[in-house]
């Protein structure tokens, strides 16, 4: 777990006991953190927030600060929690691991936001394929009340279906309401009209973790961490052709290049590296050492931190279709219910398809750049954009593995592609 | 107030009426959906653009104020008001 810090163990995300132990106990976790009420008012914990400049966690890196001083200030109405857990990202995985080995962090955070912002309620929604997250959100919670610390309201727990799109904010808040995690139309924003018709803050578990480590330990224990724009540390799933897969704790702007050499991945051999999760970006071995792992420059850039997923594509796989496989997941993975997103990312997907397998031509190529076009700010939700905006990246990326795919063969100088023909 | 002209995409049949009763105010891609005007072009074409939304068979067009957010002050109530022993603020 060597994320390239200078600050005490304790008190990161992943600090405390090794994380092959599993769940953190109540007890352990009060004597290492301490209680998280620290005496400050809702007020002053938005404050706190807000100063910290906490980034939301689940992808798009909305200001949380920001998020819980609307919630504060808009509305009559008593508001919801939901505890976003739901991780519909293939290759990320840092949400259930945060939740299996420290429920009673993000615990804290749901708690803390509740009485901030007076919630009606707690809802804690877990993918239903994250079995020993929900085992140790449930366990944690059982463990709470035993111990006589409730929620000073009610706490539930429901599952998210498989399925990318069921994490997104209304999504979530359909199946709480409706049971079906279709997104729906906004506005309203689940922020306006969400859970059983009221003001609801969506929000992933690693935002809330942080949120209750800043109500610890405050903003400006925050902002020491971080190399340059943006604060804190974060978690990333760093996969793919690398010695040490998994999930680890990172300080915002250590190099791509030195949690590449942490992690064990061959600098010289990697092609490209996925960042951001499918809805993120590829990025050229040759321009990715030197990159930032920091939302605010990547930002800047063009790209996206997303959820964290740091993925390394070898030189022996072909890029041509490892991006048609993440394009063939993403349009089985539209809701189906916005016809720019179905159509557009089924066409698209078909054409890459082809192109991998070497049926493609240059005709192929000029349509997907077309309908990059037309499927990206075209749904109820982000998830075309989220598809257009990977895609891209590996036109971008891969002109030259394109060129040669589009000419009418597969490239069939790796493995990869040979199978994809 | 700038006003946007919002496809309600779950909403849209891609029927095509937008498009063939002000084609040159609205595209379609190569699906059939709309491709909308920008909200110069809306505020421009009023009368057209109302008209559009009319005949949508799906009702799935709609002008949107574009800062379209709720207001009104809830008020700020002291925390902490139900007792439990849990993580607790200052009230």
């Amino acid at each position: 777990m060597d994320g390239g810090f200078s600050l005490p163990p304790t008190r990161r995300l992943l600090g405390g006991p090794p994380l092959a132990g599993g769940r953190e106990p109540l007890a352990e976790h009060r004597r290492r953190l301490g209680n998280p009420a620290r005496g400050l008012t809702g007020e002053e914990l938005i404050e706190a927030l807000e100063t910290s400049g906490l980034l939301g966690r689940g992808g798009a890196g909305f200001p949380v600060g920001a998020k819980w001083r609307r919630m504060a200030e808009v509305g009559q109405r008593r508001p919801v929690i939901l505890v976003n857990g739901a991780e519909g990202e293939p290759l990320s995985a840092k949400d259930r691991v945060l939740m299996g080995v420290r429920p009673h962090l993000v615990l804290d955070g749901a708690a803390l936001a509740a009485e901030a912002l007076d919630a009606e309620e707690i809802v804690v929604y877990i993918g239903e394929e994250h079995g020993a997250a929900r085992e140790s959100i449930e366990q944690a919670i059982a463990e709470r009340l035993v111990a006589g610390e409730g929620f000073g309201r009610p706490i539930r727990l429901v599952a998210a279906p498989m399925g990318y799109v069921s994490g997104e904010a209304s999504a979530a808040v359909n199946r709480v309401n409706t049971g079906s995690a279709l997104p729906t139309v906004s506005p309203p924003r689940p922020s306006e009209v969400g859970v059983a018709g009221r003001p609801t803050l969506v929000q992933n578990v690693e935002s809330l973790a942080y949120a209750a480590l800043i109500g610890m330990f405050g903003a400006d224990w925050y902002r020491e961490m971080g190399r340059l724009g943006s604060r804190g540390t974060a978690l990333v799933t760093v996969g793919g052709e690398v010695a040490r897969r998994g999930v680890r704790e990172i300080e915002l702007g250590m190099s791509l290049g030195e949690l590449a050499d942490a992690a064990g991945a061959d600098r010289g051999t990697t092609r490209a590296v996925l960042v951001g999760g499918y809805f993120g970006s590829w990025i050229d071995a040759a321009e990715a050492w030197s990159l930032p792992l920091d939302p605010a420059i990547m930002r800047e850039r063009g790209l996206s931190f997303g959820c964290g997923l740091v993925w390394f594509l070898p030189g022996g796989a072909c890029p041509v279709a490892a991006t048609a496989r993440i394009m063939a997941f993403m349009a089985g993975n539209s809701a189906g219910q916005c016809g720019p997103c179905v159509l557009g990312l089924g066409a698209i997907s078909n054409a890459m398809s082809g192109l991998a397998g070497g049926d493609g031509s240059k005709d192929d190529l000029a349509r997907i750049e077309r309908w990059a076009g037309m499927v990206r700010g075209r749904g109820a939700c982000r998830h075309p954009d989220g598809a257009v905006e990977v895609l891209t990246s590996a036109l971008r990326t891969f002109p030259a593995e394109l060129e040669v795919h589009a000419g009418g063969t597969a490239c069939g100088t790796t493995a990869s592609c040979r199978r994809a023909a | 107030m700038d006003r946007e002209l919002r496809v309600d995409w779950i909403a849209c049949e891609a029927f095509g009426m937008c498009h063939d009763l002000a084609p040159d105010l609205v595209a379609l891609d190569d699906w059939g959906y709309p491709i909308l005007p920008s909200p110069s072009e809306v505020a421009a074409r009023a009368g057209d653009v109302q008209r559009i939304i009319d005949c949508c068979p799906a009702r799935a067009l709609s002008l949107v104020r574009r800062d379209g957010r709720t207001q009104g002050r809830r008020q700020q109530r002291s925390i902490g008001a139900v007792p439990h022993q849990g993580p607790r603020l200052r009230a």
